[in-house]
């Protein structure tokens, strides 16, 4: 069985804030991910803010600007997940911002096989 | 050559003809060793199930079922569905059903591969489930039985576990680098195929030698009786507990005997007690007893390509039994030895202990060949 893949876009609006914006992914079970998150600011240049690797989600990643800085901007989370047990995986996106959640992007369901893999991606558009 | 002979031969027999499972007490119970006409004995009075698979489901083990379709719901919606389908607007039980769920991952938030891997406390309500079953408790009547399950694994090693297994944590790094991302914005991900080739067999690989590694489970089941098939009607009939725990030497920790293949060895181990289970004497059908028992039972498995052998005991303790209060224990050993392709020479002996109508104690010995299409000892690598 292949497993269709998770691609999400949305639109998350940042409160007026001077403080960082920071994301991360939610599971619903175990599983093994890899990902990497790029910026791509609004004049179309693409920065890699978090390299690609396997993580223990969730993990907090700093995206290095703040929610007034980041209006504008687009976020794409890509990776890819490989499943050690058979059955459905929710998986999601959540921005935070002072450590309260703005927004989330998600979830997304794969209904896995045991010893599949597929890839994922979360679009965020920043207003 | 009496007939509690015959049947302890029997049973040794079928323990060391049937090949060594892959997943060993861990997926693939053996075929219970129970002396199938030796009725009179303590020893048969007690299942006598050397290696109850920590995946067993305790609802179902307690009843005797083995249900071919099991409701698993992943959703609040789908158990209480199922719940209420079990019982008729006439609040009588249904016949038939077999349900297991894992309550905190029904209800939870959710469980992230950190928090599991962080917390040994996580993992055991990860891994808590409930189950449920129901049976006719006699043909031709109304009467029912429920048994409702709880079962824990209190400890798993990392090699065992498909989460944490550190050989899946290098394949899924193979996964990952075999994965192209681009930036994110242009096209999807993509894996390729080798990468999940490669990947797949790694999982594979991974439940064909789950037998490695260490799990310890736990599990409890009352059980009720309704003569009527009432649900409001039901009382209590006692219950069956036991605890489990299997350990398979790593791949790392296989040794040889000379220029012999690479031997792999597991050892389970199992307490069980039942409480209030009634029986009936087969060859007098008035005879009947309420009998308690205790078992502890242990078996060693090891196993290459072209040898497998097991070593095994069990003690059993009968109070109330159709005989009053006994006891009684049980060893053998069992050795298989391939000599040509599709051709093994089997080996086995035992003797057992007290108990019923044992009047001495009794040595048997057995050897035999064994011609099959299972020419690969699965006990392996």
């Amino acid at each position: 069985m292949a497993e269709k893949p998770i691609d999400i876009s949305c639109t998350i609006q940042l409160p007026v804030s001077d403080q960082h914006v920071f994301i991360q992914l939610e599971e619903d079970r175990p599983e093994r991910v890899g990902y990497q998150i790029d910026l791509r600011s609004p004049g179309g240049q693409v920065t890699n803010v978090v390299p690609k690797g396997d993580r223990q989600i969730p993990v907090l990643h700093d995206l290095g600007l703040s929610a007034k800085a980041l209006r504008g901007y687009t976020m794409a989370c890509v990776g890819v997940v490989g499943f050690a047990v058979a059955g459905k995986w929710h998986l999601k996106l959540e921005s935070l911002v002072e450590n309260k959640l703005v927004g989330t992007c998600g979830p997304g369901e794969i209904d896995a096989s045991q010893g599949g893999a597929s890839t994922f991606r979360f679009m965020c558009n920043f207003t | 050559m009496n007939s509690r002979n015959i049947a302890i031969l029997a049973a040794v027999t079928a323990l060391a003809v049937a090949p060594l499972q892959c997943g060993g007490a861990a997926e693939a119970p053996a075929p219970s060793a129970t002396p199938s006409s030796a009725a009179d004995t303590l020893l048969s009075a007690v299942n006598l199930d050397y290696d109850r698979a920590p995946s067993a489901v305790p609802a179902f083990d307690a009843l005797g079922l083995s249900p071919e379709t099991v409701t698993t719901p992943s959703t609040p919606r789908e158990l209480v569905a199922a719940l209420l389908n079990g019982v008729d607007r006439n609040g009588v039980v249904q016949h038939g059903i077999a349900l297991e769920t894992a309550p905190f991952r029904l209800f939870w938030v959710g469980t992230s591969l950190a928090d599991y891997s962080r917390s040994s406390f996580q993992r055991c309500l990860y891994h808590f489930s409930i189950s449920l079953a129901t049976s006719k408790a006699v043909e031709n009547s109304d009467a029912v039985q429920l048994a409702l399950g709880f079962k824990d694994v209190l400890w798993e090693s990392a090699d065992h576990d498909p989460y944490r297994n550190p050989d899946l944590n290098a394949a899924f790094g193979n996964l990952l680098g075999g994965t192209s991302f681009g930036t994110g914005f242009g096209e999807m991900p993509s894996i390729s195929a080798s990468a999940k080739d490669a990947w797949k067999k790694a999982v594979d690989d991974f439940y064909a030698n789950k037998w490695r590694g260490g799990i310890w489970t736990a599990a409890i089941a009352p059980t009720w009786n309704s003569d009527s098939g009432k649900l409001g009607e039901l009382s209590g009939t006692g219950f069956t507990s036991w605890t489990t725990f299997a350990y398979g030497l790593s791949k790392n920790h296989s040794f040889r005997i000379g220029n012999n293949d690479p031997m792999n060895m597991q050892f389970i181990a199992e307490l069980r007690y039942r409480n209030g289970e009634r029986v009936t004497d087969p060859n007098d059908k008035t005879r009947v007893a309420t009998q308690n028992s205790f078992l502890a039972a242990g078996r060693v498995r090891f196993g290459s390509d072209s040898f497998n052998g097991f070593a095994e005991g069990a003690y059993v303790r009968v109070w109330n039994g159709l005989n009053g209060d006994e006891d009684g224990w049980r060893g053998a050993l069992g050795l298989e030895k391939k000599i040509a392709t599709n051709v093994w020479l089997v080996l086995s002996a035992g003797q057992q202990f007290g108990g019923g109508t044992v009047e001495g104690n009794e040595l048997f010995v057995l050897s035999s060949l064994r011609f099959g299409t299972a020419d690969k000892a699965q006990f392996s690598k």
